[in-house]
C-alpha cells in the first residue's frame, strides 16, 4: 500500500475534499507551462550564429563579436542543439532589408559550414546618464527620528536592442525573426559595460532560447475554491 | 501500533466511500480539484471540473479553473475559449480578468497555431 503513490494521493485528497478544509475564497497557484519552440527545428541540428549588423554601440565594447560569443555559449549550454564553432564571415555591405533577402549568400554560407539554421541580426547597445535628485528616508543622527530627503544619485542607464533573424540553411530564406530590448538602470558612474550587457541578455535570454527549443515558463495564476 | 496506519487508511477508504455515495457537489468538487492542482494533478483537476461543469455550465468559476488546468497543460487553445467563457459570464471579475490578461501575454511567445497542440512557426517571409 504504502508504495502506490497514485492511490495514497487520491485518498488524501479525498480526505481533505470530505473535511472540507481551509480552503476558501481565491487561491494563487504557479504554473509549469510547457512553450512550444517558435521555429520548427525538426531538421535542424547544426546552427551557425553569425555577425550581427551593429547599429550603435560603446567604444569600449566590441558588441559584435560579445553577442555573438554570447548567443553561442547560452545556446550551447541551454539546448540540445549543435551550435558551430566558426570564425564568424564578414556580413556582406548592405542594407538590412537587402541582406534578408540575399538567399544567395545565407544558402551558401550554411552550405560552406554545414549548417542547417543561420542566426544573424541587428543589435545596439547603448548607455545613458540617468542621474538626478531622489528622495531617501532616513534616521536623523540627531533626533533619532525618520527623515525623508532629498539627495543626488549618480546613475546609468543601459539599453540593449537586439533584432534576431533565423535563416533556414537548405534555401537562405527567412523562417523567423523576432525583437527584444531589454533596460537596466545601475547606481553609480562607469558601470562594467560587459557586466550591463550579460544582465540585459539575462531578461529575455529564456525567450530567445525559446525560439528555437520548448521551454517551460512558470506563470501565476488564480483559482476559486468555490 | 502496526494497526495504526492501516486504521488511518480504512478511515480514509471509508470517507471516499462516503463521499461516493452522494451527487457530487459544487463545492466538493470545485475544492478537491484546487487539492489536486496544487499538487500538479492537473489531469484529475480537470477530471473533476468537467464533470461538475455539465451540472452547472455557466459557472464563471469552473470556466476560468478548467482554463488555468488546460494552460498548465499546454492546451492554449481550450485554455482560451476556457477563458473566454469565463469573461463573458462574469465580465467584472478582477481575478478572472488578470488571469485572462496574463494569460494573453503568455499566448504572445506562442507560435501560430493550427491547432491546439500543434504549433506550426510563424514565416517570416514567403518562398
Amino acid at each position: 500500500m504504502p508504495g502506490h503513490p497514485a492511490l495514497v494521493a487520491a485518498l488524501a485528497l479525498t480526505a481533505a475534499a470530505a473535511c472540507g478544509e481551509a480552503l476558501s475564497g481565491p487561491l494563487r497557484v504557479t504554473l509549469t507551462v510547457p512553450m512550444p519552440a517558435r521555429v520548427d527545428t525538426s531538421g535542424i541540428r547544426k546552427i551557425l550564429v553569425t555577425r550581427f549588423l551593429v547599429d550603435k554601440e560603446l567604444p569600449d565594447v566590441d558588441l559584435d563579436k560579445e553577442m555573438v560569443s554570447l548567443l553561442r555559449r547560452e545556446m550551447r549550454k541551454k539546448t540540445d542543439l549543435e551550435i558551430l564553432n566558426v570564425e564568424p564571415p564578414p556580413l556582406p555591405e548592405q542594407p538590412l532589408a537587402d541582406l534578408l533577402a540575399n538567399t544567395g549568400f545565407w544558402r551558401r554560407l550554411a552550405e560552406s559550414h554545414g549548417a542547417d539554421l543561420v542566426i544573424s541580426g541587428k543589435v545596439s547597445f547603448t548607455v545613458a546618464d540617468r542621474s538626478g535628485y531622489v528622495q531617501q528616508d532616513a534616521i536623523s543622527p540627531v533626533t533619532g527620528q525618520r527623515v525623508r530627503r532629498t539627495v543626488f544619485a549618480e546613475r546609468e542607464g543601459f539599453t540593449l536592442d537586439l533584432s534576431l533573424f533565423f535563416l533556414r540553411g537548405t534555401t537562405g530564406q527567412r523562417l523567423y525573426e523576432d525583437h527584444f530590448t531589454g533596460q537596466n538602470t545601475l547606481s553609480g558612474q562607469g558601470n562594467d559595460r560587459l557586466t550591463a550587457l550579460f544582465s540585459l541578455f539575462e531578461q529575455f535570454e529564456d525567450d530567445v532560447l525559446g525560439i528555437v527549443e520548448p521551454r517551460a515558463r512558470t506563470a501565476q495564476r488564480i483559482l476559486f475554491t468555490d | 501500533m502496526e494497526s495504526r496506519p492501516l486504521r488511518l487508511i480504512g478511515l480514509l477508504i471509508l470517507a471516499a466511500a462516503t463521499l461516493a455515495g452522494r451527487p457530487p457537489s459544487l463545492k466538493g468538487e470545485m475544492r478537491f480539484g484546487v487539492e489536486a492542482a496544487q499538487q500538479g494533478l492537473w489531469r484529475e483537476a480537470i477530471f473533476r471540473w468537467e464533470k461538475i461543469l455539465k451540472v452547472h455550465p455557466d459557472n464563471a468559476h469552473l470556466h476560468n479553473n478548467l482554463a488555468v488546468a488546460y494552460e498548465s497543460l499546454g492546451q492554449f487553445d481550450r485554455a482560451r475559449q476556457e477563458y473566454e467563457e469565463a469573461r463573458r459570464l462574469d465580465p467584472d471579475n478582477r481575478e478572472i480578468r488578470d488571469n485572462y490578461e496574463s494569460f494573453l501575454q503568455l499566448s504572445r511567445s506562442l507560435p501560430e497555431t493550427g491547432a491546439a497542440g500543434s504549433p506550426t512557426p510563424t514565416p517570416a517571409g514567403g518562398p
